[in-house]
């Protein structure tokens, strides 16, 4: 069901080793955190992992239902990460990668990101895709995959959904997981437009 | 000339020896050595060899030898003992054997300095040292300079990390998950110059400090804490509030001391009704033919970085009219631009430069080397500054001099006529209040974000109820944490470091532009901007001079061209408070005191243009500055309008008692809240707006208040009863800096006026409820 060429990944990606990764070893990962930056206070409370299995694509959310059992949430994380040939993301060599092994190295924990085999979709996309107003994932999706999400949650507001939902009040804590399921989705489509071997600044329809 | 040829001119020479109001001589001392300590890997002893250290002061060893054996320590000695030996020695020696003994986890060590240069100036010495080590180590700088791509480099693979306070809260603690490897490795915290680690800063560093060994705990370490500090009165309470732990204290200095003369010398009166002195500066540049020149070195101190250039312009152009190179007289100061900073260090170092003007920049222990001639263009404002002034003179156990200069005002008066003053007065005590609850509050926010706090678990030394208190207010009324069973977890979009500043100064610096050439040329924090970077304003830069066209305070530039003026400028500075509300207020007889917030507002509304040499005034200039405002806690201090007129305070010889009053009650305060004299604003009134009656309005000197005023209040009889205690007990007929003032300042009657206002106070008893 995904299509695309690892050499031609490899090559838009500028990174040689990802063109030896089969495409059912490609793990694609989205987290939602307990805030917009870095630091130790920082949580990984939603981690959004898909991959191939045969013919479906299998995407898993991990949820940390509150902080004391981030540990026990942590290395499930990491039993769904570990074969992964390839990570793919959107913007997580900057973001997703630290606030995820932040977390580990909290716990004592060996580091999971130490290859060099990580897709960062925006990269290449930033560099291939021209005349938009910028290379948000929202953007990327609505010019180049035909997609408008309905009724949203904007990422900004999932730390605030968190602690409402810690705290026991009604929240939106139900259009996080669904926001980051979106968003793992979207990892694979654009993947497969990254390795679909034409012009990627064009739209390829509905997906 | 050396010194002591020095010496005789002054003594002999009828013109300057008229002037000379004291001579205090303090004999030589041939210092007290031991060995290298048995224990001292062959490796590392060789390598302090190499520099030339065969043995060490009887101190040093003291020291190593109580850290080697596990304690902490405070070693508070003079300046120039060979502090940093304490500290570099077990560090080296432990490096090396840990990468014999546990590869595996070598020990690390984190250094902190109060700023950059004296980081920069310890890399360099022990990176020398580094070199000479069998193993692979370094040391490093991290700060607001280090460029991002090394970083984590430096994280890795840092054996000893060089940072400040202010680094280590906003920077490295909050993310100690990219630090694990330096905090399971760390068996030193090594603070230097900690008597500048006091009042608000101090309180908030010892807070930092107690993060640091609750993340030191979490990885399994707990290093031991070396401090250095110039001589203070109370170095063991001192390091035990900083560090939160018991520790030793090592003040016995071991080192060689050549022969110190310390000259007082008081100008000459020009105009004897008036009380008209001739300048220091002026005095200064009379005298620097005998003081400064060929053959020696020489510093001089000037009290502020316009005086600096001022007094570089003069040196520089004497030099040039004897045919001498101007070019071995140099400026020194903060603002100027990191470079040009260096240069001149290392021109000191080198003896390329026999002369060096400075501001206080100089005071810390940034390595210049050895210096013959120590001159104090006034008062430095506190007995540890000028000792450490002093002692910058002295350094190789020669003869040394150092001279002060007292101007005109009534602090450097009083010295002048009671030198002893400042050889028997007690050191000043270092104050600190780690567990002031606005500032404690503010790091266990820090401390939460950094690790989950167990109920119980308290926080350093602080007490642990109100640790408890505060957490459960945090989780159940601010919502910033989530309670889990008993664990409280940070649950906030937040970064709480970034909103809590150390020392409240604005980072946003002015910079000060050429416009010819394009380049910045100096820069300024903003409140000292307006007074030195305004429009009009002549800015020398190692004695040349430029003028400020255009003051851009919004956009935090200044822009200026070079001229050569024959004048210098002032810029006048007034401060009022405006109450804003009054939160609490109780009486006693004839006194109302209040507590409640006030708007602070500070305006630079003109300055004088200034001939250079003859001092004339030759016009001022209005400005139109936006004025620097602040809303902070204060307390007031009124008294009826019926009672100062029976005590004389509103009109004639007794009324410069209230100001000198406010003056005193502001230091009282400081000792019974523990905090710095700038921790506290003060501005006594003889008629204040909102009370129509004299007013002394105490205010805290931090942006939105620190809690320090609010603590005063709540013990201000008893502050007031330390006041009169000060007063009574001090030996001064009519007053003297040590208590009031001196009369130059509050008038003949200062003193007695000030113990009727307080006797008044406590005539009446309090009125309870």
């Amino acid at each position: 069901m995904l299509r695309a060429d690892p050499r031609r990944l490899a090559e838009e990606a500028r990174c040689p080793s990802l063109g030896e990764v089969s495409l059912r070893d490609l793990v694609f990962l989205d987290t939602e955190t307990t805030s917009l930056g870095g630091g130790a206070g920082v949580l990984v409370f939603l981690a959004g992992i898909a991959r191939v299995e045969g013919e479906e694509l299998l995407l898993r959310q991990h949820f940390l239902p509150s902080p004391g059992g981030e540990r026990a949430f942590l290395e499930a994380v990491r039993g769904d990460l570990a074969a992964a040939g390839a990570f793919v993301t959107f913007c997580g060599k900057s973001f997703d990668r630290h606030r995820l092994e932040d977390r580990f190295r909290f716990h004592g924990l060996p580091s999971l990101f130490g290859s060099e085999r990580h897709l960062d979709l925006l990269h290449p996309f930033r560099r291939n895709v021209r005349g938009i107003p910028d290379h948000r994932l929202r953007t990327l999706e609505d010019r180049l995959l035909g997609l408008r999400r309905i009724d949203d949650l904007s990422g900004e507001h999932a730390p605030q959904a968190y602690f409402d939902h810690l705290a026991g009040r009604r929240g939106e804590i139900e259009r996080v997981f669904e926001h980051n399921r979106i968003d793992v989705l979207s990892l694979v489509a654009l993947t497969a437009l990254l390795g679909a071997g034409r012009g990627i600044d064009s739209p390829i329809g509905e997906a | 000339m050396d010194v002591p040829s020095i010496l005789e001119r002054l003594r002999s020479d009828p013109a300057i020896g008229g002037s000379v109001v004291h001579w205090e001589s303090v004999p030589p001392s041939p210092g007290s050595f031991e060995g290298f300590p048995d224990w001292v890997h062959p490796a590392v002893g060789a390598a302090f060899r190499a520099r030339g250290i065969e043995r060490l002061y009887s101190h040093q060893r003291e020291a190593v030898d109580l850290v080697h054996g596990g304690e902490s320590v405070l070693v508070s000695t003079a300046t120039a003992s060979g502090k940093s030996l304490c500290y570099n020695l077990p560090v080296l020696d432990a490096l090396v054997r840990s990468r014999e003994e546990t590869p595996d986890r070598p020990a690390r060590a984190l250094y902190l300095f109060p700023t950059k240069a004296l980081s920069q100036d310890q890399v360099a010495e022990l990176t020398e040292l580094l070199q000479r080590l069998p193993v692979e180590t370094c040391a490093f700088t991290y700060d607001g300079d280090t460029p991002p791509e090394v970083r984590r480099r430096l994280r890795d693979r840092g054996d000893v990390l060089v940072t400040n306070p202010y680094m280590l809260h906003e920077g490295i603690l909050p993310n100690h998950p990219k630090w694990t490897d330096f905090f399971r490795g760390l068996r030193f915290v090594v603070a230097d110059e900690v008597h500048t680690l006091s009042g608000v800063f101090g309180s908030h560093v010892a807070n930092v400090l107690r993060r640091l060994r609750r993340i030191c705990a979490h990885y399994g370490s707990s290093p031991l804490f070396v401090g250095c500090s110039a001589t203070i009165g109370n170095p063991a309470e001192h390091g035990r509030r900083l560090f939160g732990l018991p520790l030793r204290v090592v003040d016995r200095d071991g080192s060689p001391k050549g022969e110190k003369t310390y000259v007082f010398y008081n100008p000459p009166l020009l105009n004897a009704v008036a009380g008209l002195r001739a300048s220091v500066v002026e005095e200064a540049r009379r005298l620097a033919p005998v003081l400064s020149g060929e053959g020696h070195q020489t510093i001089f101190f000037a009290k502020s970085r316009p005086t600096t250039e001022v007094l570089v312009k003069y040196l520089k152009e004497g030099a040039r009219g004897k045919g001498e190179d101007p070019g071995k007289i140099r400026s020194y100061r903060g603002g100027y631009l990191p470079d040009l900073r260096r240069e001149v260090e290392r021109d000191l170092r080198s003896g390329a430069v026999h002369t060096v003007v400075s501001t206080n920049a100089l005071e810390l222990g940034i390595d210049v080397g050895s210096l013959d001639v120590a001159v104090l263009v006034g008062y430095p404002g506190s007995v540890a500054s000028f000792f450490q002034q002093a002692g910058r003179a002295g350094r190789r156990g020669n003869p040394s001099l150092a001279l002060m200069l007292c101007r005109a005002s009534p602090d450097d008066q009083y010295l002048g006529g009671n030198p002893g003053y400042l050889f028997h007065a007690r050191r000043e005590r270092i104050a600190i209040d780690p567990d002031n609850l606005a500032i404690l509050g503010n790091h266990l926010k820090c401390a939460a974000f950094e690790l989950p706090f167990r109920r119980g678990e308290g926080f350093g030394d602080a007490p642990s109820e109100i640790v408890d208190e505060t957490l459960e207010f945090f989780a159940t009324e601010a919502g910033i944490l989530h309670r889990e069973g008993d664990r409280y977890h940070w649950m906030a979009p937040t970064y709480p470091a970034e909103d809590v500043s150390l020392d409240s100064t604005d980072m946003d610096n002015v910079v000060l532009l050429d416009v010819q050439a394009g380049s910045a040329l100096s820069e300024l924090d903003r409140a000292a901007a307006l007074e030195q970077f305004h429009e009009g304003a002549v800015v020398g830069v190692q004695g040349d001079t430029w003028v400020v066209d255009r003051f851009d305070y919004e956009g935090r530039r200044a822009y200026a061209r070079r001229a050569n003026t024959d004048y210098f400028t002032e810029a006048q500075v007034s401060r009022e408070v405006r109450v804003l509300s009054l939160e609490e207020r109780r009486e006693r007889g004839e006194f109302a005191l209040h507590r409640g917030e006030v708007h602070v507002t500070t305006i630079v509304p003109m300055f004088k243009k200034i001939r250079y040499y003859t001092r004339e005034n030759c016009g001022a200039m209005e400005l139109k500055l936006p004025p620097e405002e602040m809303d902070t806690e204060s307390l007031a201090l009124v008294l009826a309008p019926e009672a100062a007129a029976r005590l004389g305070l509103l009109a004639g010889p007794r009324a410069g008692a209230w100001k000198g009053l406010g003056n005193l009650v502001r230091f009282a305060a400081t000792l019974f809240v523990r905090c710095e004299p700038s921790d506290l604003g003060v501005v006594a009134e003889a008629r204040s707006k909102r009370f129509e009656a004299p007013t002394i309005t105490i205010y805290d000197n931090h942006p939105g208040g620190v809690g320090l005023s609010e603590a005063a209040f709540a013990g201000l009889e008893e502050i007031l009863g330390a006041a009169r205690s000060i007063l009574e007990r001090c030996g001064c007929r009519s007053g003297c800096p040590a208590c009031i003032g001196p009369p130059e300042e509050v008038g003949p009657a200062g003193k007695e006026t000030a113990l009727e206002i307080l006797g008044s106070f406590f005539a009446v008893p309090a009125i309870v409820g």
